[in-house]
């Protein structure tokens, strides 16, 4: 008995001498340089995969995004995951400049290969959707991916140039390429005086209408005004028939059309020079208000747009059953194509209306592409942008893929105009925009006024104490954590 | 080696050779596990904690990363959104657990059953298991679409609708159908489980209790569920934490985290802050508050199964 103790003890003493050994060696092991830069550049992972460009099936009924994030406990915020879709090195011989962009349809694919036709760049794509592609850019810019050249939407300027994320450009984008592109479309790329990126297109909302409904209802033209336009809506509204739909999801759509409405009236604001907001007491209250009775005084608009986002509008315009729709360009040549739209030939386009001493409001949701300072080859990226700036691209774009051009002069170009149904109505529209806030900080703001907007629209708090509310919430988010 | 290491020998007789290899052996055999935890777990546990404690605001580099302390957790503490996402969040895990113990214990119960078909039936039941959650959420989303999606349809043509209801514009039921959803494809595994736990409980006690003139019910009552429960422990301890961290269906189904952040769990908030906003430091000093509530409800669950460890 008192041998067994004793070799128990014996073994017990070994097996911690042991333990510690092996503890130490693999404690030890992971100071050496190849473990220890693995577990720096990714700060360790998470199970966070991404998956790029797997957007959902189709499109799916509320536009989702389908990439799994699956964050764990306190792993998640340590964890910028490095996004695993970068490009290979470059190939023998050429160059390669590494883009993300959305070009989901494939539509802008022959221009690139026009590029690399041009001038012997590769370009190698990730493309995602929309909603998911500031995720991804934040994940390149934290996680060191081998991205170059990103799309920028004009919201996110200030957050990236602020951030120091992209090149300043103003040296590279000289007055002759200035020249033909208008105010407009440069300040989409602008913050605080310089150039962050090439404008890219130009874009806004327009009014699209089912002209056979609206004639059926007795109007010839379409509505000028708010006003004109709830009496259109109503007049068209009747079993299985919705005079208008929107893009009133709780999302970025929401703010542009409230937007668009906001700036119907003349001196309209949304923050004012030090960044306060002052949207509730210039213009966004009475906005909000004609919002939330089209829905529920007039129901002349389906209550399913407080779900909806742009791509669900178009669909629903499709379907041929709703008269007016607020939405970005690239509706028209599919809501006119007989195999795809039960609408054709009926869908117009004209001015999104205005008020009293406003012609017309629209919201300016034109995009950039910019260099990351990250990017490896810097000449090629700039080349790739020059590229896309030129009339070569800019006029393709415009036939192929609805793409505005951001050159003036390509707006009288008579191939266009014959090729474009209705082209000089989308330059007319680009002269009456409104610009969201170039703030960093620009996306929290949005999302906290997207809330209350829609607390309103589900007439869980009324207009005005929704909108106070968010110009609070606005003024304190300044004081970030 | 012929001979076990436990076999009485006078010390210092042992071979040391022998007794090296054996236990060396199994300790470098586990070393690579350290290591891979180590690296995966170990190293980001302690970073992130060492980056709750600053103020990284990635959005503004020119402001630095001062050193805060508890700064984030208090600052955290004090917002009412953080409070507001913790209650989604404890309505959906409650909802959601819940409603999978309740039919999980049924379809368990059920398929304990000998009847033709159970093969089948079994199969069948794992099926929305093995589907991933996006395409689980995308399934949903469609099935739900006002305009053409089939539970609208049905519910019209049954009567029990008037007009279609946009179902994920309304901040009550997105997310009960949410639940709904995520129930759906959750409940096999807690079928699984607890039919796992029926399967040692003897029929002699069923047929004892029969013969003591026990009704059906009484007899799930009585025989049945105590002999469950640490099996039932387990499986709502793990589904809770599962459930917890939800993020996935929520973001495939909402984007934003619903009607008027109605959906806005903690993960999700967690993940606007983190990822949309770039407050680093605060977004890591939220996830290890989710952590120390886990870690409550972990407590609380071991200390409910005791009684059931010792006897």
């Amino acid at each position: 008995m008192g041998d067994d103790a004793q070799s128990d003890r014996f073994s017990r003493r070994t097996f911690l001498r042991r333990a510690a050994i092996a503890g130490g060696a693999a404690l030890a092991s992971t100071l050496l340089p190849s473990c220890g830069s693995s577990a720096s550049t990714a700060g360790g992972t998470t199970p966070a995969s991404s998956t790029s460009g797997s957007a959902a099936t189709g499109s799916a009924a509320s536009a989702a995004p389908a990439a799994t994030v699956t964050t764990g406990s306190a792993t998640s915020a340590a964890a910028a995951a490095t996004s695993t879709e970068t490009g290979a090195a470059a190939a023998a011989g050429g160059e390669v400049v590494n883009f993300l962009w959305t070009d989901t349809n494939n539509t802008r694919q022959p221009l690139i290969a026009d590029f690399t036709k041009a001038t012997g760049i590769k370009v190698n794509q990730t493309q995602v959707q929309y909603n998911e592609l500031l995720d991804k850019i934040n994940t390149a810019t934290q996680g060191g991916g081998s991205v170059d050249v990103i799309e920028m939407d004009t919201i996110w300027t200030a957050q990236f140039a602020a951030a120091g994320w992209v090149e300043d450009l103003s040296s590279r984008i000289t007055d002759p390429i200035k020249k033909d592109v208008p105010e407009s479309s440069l300040s989409a790329v602008t913050y605080q005086g310089k150039l962050y990126g090439m404008p890219w297109f130009n874009s806004a909302k327009h009014l699209f209408y089912n002209a056979k409904l609206l004639q059926a209802a007795g109007f010839d033209k379409p509505p000028t005004t708010l006003d004109e336009f709830t009496t259109q809506a109503k007049a068209t509204t009747k079993a299985g028939q919705w005079g208008s739909i929107w893009s009133w999801k709780q999302s970025e759509g929401l703010i542009c059309d409230w937007i668009c409405l906001m700036f119907t009236q003349k001196g309209a604001q949304i923050l004012d020079a030090n960044g306060k907001a002052v949207f509730n007491t210039m213009g966004g209250t009475e906005a909000l208000q004609w919002m939330v009775d089209l829905l529920y005084k007039h129901k002349a608009a389906d209550t399913a747009s407080l779900e909806s986002t742009e791509s669900d509008v178009q669909k629903a315009l499709e379907t041929g059953t709703y008269a007016l729709t607020y939405n970005w360009e690239g509706v028209l040549p599919e809501a006119n194509d007989p195999s795809k739209s039960k609408a054709a030939p009926n869908i117009k386009i004209a001015l999104l209306p205005g008020g009293k001493d406003v012609k017309s409001a629209s919201v300016n949701g034109s995009e950039g592409w910019a260099i990351l300072k990250q990017a490896r080859n810097k000449d090629a990226a700039w080349k790739l942008l020059e590229y896309m700036a030129s009339p070569a691209w800019q006029k393709k774009a415009a036939t192929d893929a609805g793409d505005y051009p951001i050159l003036s002069s390509l707006y009288n170009d008579p191939d266009l105009q014959k090729n474009v149904q209705d082209f000089p109505l989308y330059g007319e529209q680009f002269k009456y925009l409104a610009v969201r806030p170039q703030v960093p900080g620009y996306a929290q703001k949005s999302d906290i006024i997207q809330r209350h907007l829609h607390e309103a629209l589900l007439q869980k708090a009324s207009p005005k104490d929704a909108m106070d509310a968010a110009a609070a919430e606005v003024n304190k988010a300044n004081a970030a954590p | 080696m012929d001979r076990p290491l436990s076999s009485p020998l006078p010390p210092g007789k042992r071979s040391p050779g022998a007794e090296f290899s054996e236990l060396t052996l199994g300790l470098l055999m586990l070393a690579p596990t350290a290591l891979v935890l180590l690296l995966v777990v170990g190293y980001p546990l302690v970073s992130s904690f060492w980056l709750s404690l600053f103020r990284v605001n990635l959005a503004n580099p020119e402001q630095g990363q001062p050193f805060v302390g508890l700064g984030n957790y208090l600052h955290a503490l004090a917002q009412p959104d953080f409070w507001y996402s913790i209650q989604r969040t404890v309505y959906f895990t409650i909802g959601s657990v819940g409603l999978e113990l309740v039919l999980g214990l049924l379809f368990a119960v059920l398929l304990n059953e000998r009847f033709r078909g159970n093969l089948g039936a079994r199969v069948a039941m794992i099926f929305p298991w093995a589907l991933l959650t996006v395409s689980n959420g995308v399934l949903w989303a469609w099935m739900l679409n006002p305009t053409y999606g089939v539970i609208n349809t049905l519910l019209l043509r049954l009567g029990v609708l008037g007009a279609p209801k946009a179902w994920l514009s309304d901040t009550f039921w997105t997310m009960n159908v949410i639940i709904l959803a995520d129930v759906w494809k959750t409940v096999p595994n807690m079928t699984l489980l607890l039919l796992a736990g029926l399967q040692p409980i003897p029929h002699e006690l069923y047929e004892a209790a029969e013969v003591d003139g026990a009704s059906r019910w009484q007899k799930f009552q009585q025989v049945t569920v105590p002999l469950l429960r640490p099996v039932i422990l387990v499986a709502v301890a793990l589904r809770t934490i599962g459930a917890f961290r939800v993020f996935d269906i929520i973001y495939v189904l909402t984007g934003n985290g619903g009607p008027a952040n109605s959906t806005k769990v903690i993960s999700f908030y967690n993940y606007d802050q983190a990822f949309h906003y770039l407050y680093f430091g605060y977004g890591a000093a939220i996830s290890w508050l989710i952590t120390a509530c886990m870690l409550l409800l972990i407590i609380i669950y071991l200390r409910l199964l005791r009684p059931d460890i010792e006897s």
